[in-house]
């Protein structure tokens, strides 16, 4: 859960933060887990949500940054397959707040565009536009650790 | 070969969907922490402390007021007893219950007259009133001057414990025995016949005499025509009593309102956020708070007094905070690309511009607490010819509260709060505790049952308002003045 919560939040604090603010909620609440599904996945969607409550109480429109500019790259498999886990999610707490929820959103845990366009409070469009932006970012961020790797 | 999307997605997925980074341990201690501060809050010592309180007044009330008039008894129980002595009345139940009453003569001595009591009574709808001590039981019989002369004789041995009270046949012979004409007297002895108490001759009384008593009866107390009327009740050994009590207690209701001054501090063991405290403290003012309620209250004669009801406090503060380094960011999206998908599917790349503006933004708010409260009061009140004064002292159990409003954060941003909305930023507890209350009360007579009132006080929260996870302490003290009128049963 931990590591959910990093790929969430900006930085380490911020996901001890959401750790902590989850765990809670899940103790408080265990009474009211209906047995429909599993545990994990019940305290996994605590958990997101409680990152989502968190990038919510942040001025998050201020870190809606122009990165139009960055160009969309290719990128050799072998490129991404090289990478651990570790620095795949490095790569995705570099990315920008709108960016990061939408990827993480849309691409980790299977959240449609019309979900996340109502979770977050932004258009549809704006979703789908992050979500491209947010892989432009990735491919761009890849080909660096590779560069700097080589 | 390129990496498309679909798999660039894929790739992510399966490397970070399953994948876990230990948290540190740091991050369980404060869980841990904080679920246990919440454990132990969940004591509800609040309905522990409000049970407490209303069983004492159920036990207060239950024995204190039942101190009877009269001589006492050698274990200081005042009883007084007497036979339950038919009537003969003209009302059509009293002729009903005259038939066995009528066999009485014999079938109480033949030890059967206790069914004809019970019927009678039964019919009289008597009230069978708590067992406990202290009860009163009056004569009922007319006596004549032989049977008032035994009973100035015998009226210290005639108050009795009730546990020793002879069955009704017994008593009857017992006064059949005291009277030196053997003459039996009942209602039928007499002319009127319908009243069970007599003048007693040589006595200046100016109206119905008491024998057992002695003393003469109220208008109302002398009107009663059949047993166990008239504040009289039937009780399991077929006698009458009476609960009327020589130390009873007053109840009372009052009404109040008034003005609340507030004192806050805001207190922290970190001397780091002193400057936050203080900026808190400069952006935050009081601006006005009020509280009403409604008590009821039960006094004795002794002064004691115990007092509930319900109180409703307001207080408001003033948020003026003025950023001079403020920023306004407007976000404009501009669709720059299409991308067609599939012939359903369609993205729009949009450029997300965002213009930002420094400039000074001036933020005003009017803070609100509002307090329920379910105050328990002791107190001791002293009576005055045209004023009565108290003092009280309890708690307040604060049922509910509720905040609303804008203070500065600890990173001296302006958020807004409310403790019933979660999504806020959390910063006040919903559940407070309660708070420790005393006052002095005025209570100016108006008339026989109207007072006015003027109480002013003091309350201590007990507890902080603000969350453990809150940097700061915020508590308060404030002093009231409360008027309003009270009513005195």
């Amino acid at each position: 859960m931990y590591a959910l919560c990093l790929r969430y939040a900006r930085h380490q604090l911020e996901a001890e933060d959401i750790l902590q603010e989850g765990f809670i909620k899940v103790f408080n609440n265990l009474g009211s887990f209906e047995h429909k599904g599993s545990l994990e996945g019940w305290v996994r969607r605590i958990m997101i949500n409680t990152a989502i409550r968190n990038y919510h109480k942040r001025h998050h429109k201020k870190e809606f940054l122009g990165l139009d500019t960055v160009p969309d790259q290719s990128l050799e498999p072998a490129a991404i397959h090289a990478l651990s886990e570790q620095e795949l999610l490095e790569l995705v707490r570099d990315l920008p707040d709108g960016y990061r929820m939408v990827f993480n959103m849309y691409v980790i845990e299977g959240y449609a565009h019309k979900e996340i366009a109502e979770i977050l409070d932004i258009g549809e469009s704006t979703s789908r536009s992050q979500l491209v932006k947010a892989r432009r970012m990735l491919r761009k961020l890849i080909k660096n650790v590779q560069s700097v790797l080589v | 070969m390129n990496l498309n999307n679909k798999d660039l997605d894929r790739i992510f997925k399966q490397k970070l969907g399953q994948h876990e980074v230990k948290a540190p341990s740091s991050a369980w201690d404060h869980v841990q922490r904080q679920i246990f501060d919440k454990k132990s809050r969940r004591f509800p010592w609040i309905w522990v402390g409000a049970g407490t309180f209303v069983l004492t007044v159920l036990a207060a009330a239950l024995f204190l007021p039942l101190n009877l008039s009269g001589d006492k008894g050698e274990d200081g129980v005042n009883v007084e007893r007497s036979e339950m002595n038919p009537s003969v009345g003209s009302d059509p139940a009293e002729d009903l219950s005259q038939q066995p009453f009528a066999e009485e003569d014999e079938a109480g001595k033949e030890g059967n007259h206790k069914t004809g009591l019970e019927e009678r009574n039964a019919g009289a709808g008597g009230i069978a009133p708590p067992g406990q001590i202290g009860r009163e039981v009056r004569t009922q019989g007319v006596t004549s001057a032989s049977q008032q002369e035994e009973s100035k004789h015998s009226s210290v041995g005639r108050k009795e414990n009730i546990s020793d009270l002879a069955s009704p046949a017994a008593q009857r012979n017992e006064e059949e025995q005291a009277s030196p004409s053997g003459e039996r007297h009942t209602s039928e002895s007499f002319p009127d016949g319908e009243r069970r108490h007599g003048s007693l001759p040589g006595l200046n009384a100016s109206g119905p005499f008491d024998a057992f008593t002695r003393r003469v009866l109220t208008e109302e107390e002398a009107a009663w025509t059949d047993p166990c009327q008239n504040g009289l009740y039937q009780y399991k050994d077929d006698e009458c009593y009476s609960l009327k009590s020589s130390a009873p207690i007053r109840f009372a209701l009052s009404w109040y309102y008034g003005p609340e001054f507030p004192l806050r501090s805001l207190t922290t063991t970190d001397p780091e956020l002193s400057g936050y405290a203080d900026l808190r403290n400069e952006t935050e003012t009081y601006s006005y708070a009020h509280g009403l309620g409604v008590r009821a209250s039960m006094k004795w004669y002794s002064g004691l007094k115990l007092g509930t009801g319900l109180h409703l406090s307001k207080w408001n503060e003033r948020f003026d905070y003025i950023d001079e380094d403020a920023e306004i960011t407007t976000t404009i999206n501009i669709i720059v690309d299409t991308i067609i998908n599939s012939p359903l599917d369609t993205t729009y790349v949009i450029d997300t511009v965002s213009v930002t503006k420094s400039g000074t933004k001036h933020y005003r708010n009017t803070n609100s607490y509002t307090f329920f409260d379910l105050p328990l009061l002791i107190g001791y009140e002293v009576e005055g010819k045209h004023m009565n004064i108290s003092i009280n002292t309890g708690v307040f159990l604060h049922l509910l509260f509720q905040s609303d409003g804008q203070v500065l954060a600890a990173d001296e941003q302006p958020i807004r709060y409310n403790n019933r909305d979660r999504t806020d930023h959390s910063i006040f507890k919903s559940d407070i505790g309660a708070s420790l209350y005393t006052s002095v009360g005025f209570y100016y007579k108006l008339d026989k049952h109207w007072d006015f009132t003027f109480e002013p006080s003091i309350k201590y929260m007990i507890e902080p308002v603000t969350l453990s996870s809150y940097p700061l302490d915020q508590r308060y003290i404030s002093f009231n003045l409360y008027m309003g009128l009270r009513y005195r049963f």
